[in-house]
């Protein structure tokens, strides 16, 4: 078996086969719709011409929420020139202040790290990464302590295996002559996965791309609220302009930190991705869309198809595809056609249970029932059961038709990794300045539910409530109260 | 109206099949269990909510007993070592209320001796004698590194 990082460099040997970089007359200016227009260096147009990045058109940013927010289809590609605006903006600002902590190459790099930081995405965005972050190969990979940073999104792994393999340093050797510049291709990995050389001196440089309130989430966060059509907004300016380093020196390691003049902002950014969460990503329908594409690669891993030469069952085949492929391609394979014109035309799975501490009668026994999302084989046997009853009581499905989902919490790990200068020489968490472990709490007192997703026509719903509700209290103990089936809307539909 | 694929509609599993799926469902510990495990150890009913506390010491734990914490990685080179799993466990332990928060000032987890008591009787069976050992160790260690100023 290749290793994670074999895989990968064969990969970028593909996608680069037969690319030469193109000679750029000049500089060129973009627009984009939340980042103002920006010019982009000519050896950045080089890079951004790969195929490599231009793959990126092809994969929405929030995996399946078009679904359910028809104007979420902006893309990847997007989102990495946003990212390599905000990060331009964040440096030239902390420039100002510390021009001997940001040289030209480290704002040059910083641009490039913006620019690469995705281009481990599968297809679907993090709908695939729910696929990839349990295979086998990655799991291996995340092991050496350089991805350490790395929790649950081994794209940054990925992106940093594909800028580092021998295929990708030929590139930027290439560009480097080309446009005389000096790109050092680690440097930028290490920025992507957060780990510099020399942390200790160097970690705020990565703080950049991959830290607390880093250029990736300052990005994210109102380009898919404005993509959804949610109110939301940063202050980018103000964000700029309080961000600073620690500079106790010595015990403290020379970080991005925020004056307290700014740590409001941070503060509205952590209440918009809990937001963000409640309203997009946690949607019942954007989660039963990902369960149906997780089940269009189960059946592809499980029935052993050959998709263009590909199986799916290395990470690295996710990086050969994009949602346009996934969409035409898997099509043409009997077994997946079925699947993925429902995913086509919105034809939906829809729930048979809510599953959350309020709709059951003693919380305490979910406890063996959620632990199981950690393992998608643990969680097919339970869907397997479920589709067992249902057939056994004239239903007609398979187990690619039902899931039980409970998404991920939002992580709330930045005011804990974060500093505020209260005043000269004194610091404190951002944590103490407001405290969001509570928020955490909160979300799941409050919105974080589970689901039983099945077919939509109510027959079915119906067996897969009754056969869902069976296989919890035998297997678990868990008792559903009648707010359980109330909430899955079952007859109202 | 959503298609289903006739093809992969599965055949009626036999009884043997569905014990042994439900036998492994019900005896496969998670990581959930070990944090429970450790949980239900403490001598006292309130730990800090401090999400940096909690992970640094569950990181001094994982030295102490690599085996049983494998599947937790924690970050370095950040302000404290962090885990995505330990955070997701523990909200996870929050919802199905085996851990729970002070009011009104949420500055305390507690691990009430109703929940310790359901950890006894449904999560430490899973393991063997001498893992409940381990656990024990790891509860009075993680107990000793939360409670010390």
């Amino acid at each position: 078996m290749p290793t994670l990082r074999e895989s990968v460099g064969s990969v970028v040997d593909k996608l680069l086969s037969g690319v030469t970089v193109e000679r750029v007359r000049a500089s060129k200016l973009i627009r984009d719709a939340l980042t103002a227009t920006t010019i982009y260096e000519k050896h950045e147009i080089s890079l951004l011409d790969l195929p490599i990045i231009q793959r990126l058109r092809r994969v929405h940013q929030t995996a399946l929420a078009f679904l359910t927010y028809p104007c979420a289809t902006h893309n990847r590609f997007q989102h990495t020139l946003g990212v390599m605006n905000i990060v331009d903006k964040l440096a030239k600002a902390f420039q100002q202040r510390y021009p001997k902590l940001m040289g030209l190459e480290t704002l040059q790099e910083l641009r490039i790290a913006a620019m690469l930081h995705d281009v481990g995405q599968g297809p679907f965005s993090h709908a695939s990464e729910e696929i990839m972050e349990h295979m086998g190969d990655v799991k291996s990979a995340l092991a050496d302590p350089k991805f350490s940073k790395i929790q649950g999104k081994p794209h940054e792994m990925l992106s940093y295996l594909i800028i580092t393999s021998d295929g990708f340093k030929r590139i930027i050797r290439d560009i480097n002559r080309l446009h005389n510049v000096n790109i050092d291709v680690d440097r930028v990995a290490d920025m992507i996965v957060g780990d510099m050389s020399n942390p200790n001196e160097q970690g705020y440089i990565s703080d950049f791309i991959n830290g607390p309130f880093d250029a990736d989430k300052l990005d994210y966060m109102p380009r898919d609220a404005y993509f959804s059509g949610l109110k939301m907004d940063i202050d980018l300016d103000r964000i700029a302009y309080t961000c600073h380093v620690d500079e106790r020196g010595f015990a403290y390691p020379r970080r991005l930190c925020a004056d307290i003049s700014g740590a409001h902002n941070l503060e509205q950014i952590l209440f918009n991705k809990v937001l963000l969460y409640a309203s997009i990503y946690h949607h019942h329908k954007t989660r039963a869309a990902v369960c149906m594409l997780r089940s269009i690669f189960e059946i592809v891993q499980d029935r052993k198809l050959v998709i263009d030469g590909l199986t799916f069952q290395d990470a690295a085949d996710f990086l050969l595809v994009d949602d346009y492929d996934v969409l035409s391609s898997f099509r043409r394979h009997p077994e997946l056609a079925d699947a993925i014109e429902n995913l086509k035309n919105r034809r939906m799975l829809k729930r048979a249970l809510v599953i959350s501490r309020k709709t059951v009668t003693d919380p305490m026994k979910l406890e063996r029932l959620i632990g199981k999302m950690e393992d998608p084989d643990q969680l097919k046997k339970l869907r397997i059961l479920i589709t067992n009853e249902i057939n056994k009581n004239g239903g007609k499905c398979g187990v690619y038709d039902i899931w039980v989902d409970f998404p991920d919490p939002p992580s709330l790990r930045e005011p804990s990794q974060c500093y505020v200068r209260m005043a000269k020489d004194e610091y404190v968490l951002l944590k103490d300045v407001f405290p969001a472990d509570w928020w955490l709490t909160a979300y799941g007192e409050t919105k974080w539910k589970g689901h039983v997703f099945c077919p939509p026509q109510t027959q079915l719903r119906t067996l897969a409530n009754e056969a869902a509700i069976k296989v919890l209290k035998n297997q678990f103990g868990v008792e559903v109260l009648p707010s359980a089936t109330k909430l899955a809307k079952i007859s109202d539909e | 109206m959503y298609s289903v694929n006739r093809s992969l509609v599965q055949d009626q599993l036999e009884d043997k099949q569905i014990r042994k799926i439900e036998e492994d469902l019900r005896s496969r510990k998670m990581p959930d269990d070990v944090v429970a495990g450790i949980l239900s150890f403490l001598t006292v009913e309130k730990i800090p909510l401090d999400t940096k506390r909690i992970h640094t010491a569950m990181h001094e734990v994982k030295q102490e007993h690599p085996d049983m914490l494998e599947s937790f990685r924690f970050s370095r080179g950040d302000l404290y070592p962090f885990s995505r799993l330990l955070e997701k466990t523990l909200f996870r332990l929050q919802n199905s209320s085996l851990i729970s928060t002070t009011n009104p000032d949420f500055k305390n987890c507690i691990v009430s001796r109703e929940s310790k008591e359901f950890i006894r009787r449904n999560i430490l069976p899973l393991f063997s004698r001498n893992e409940q050992q381990q656990l024990q160790e790891m509860g009075r260690s993680f107990e000793r590194l939360m409670t010390s100023p």
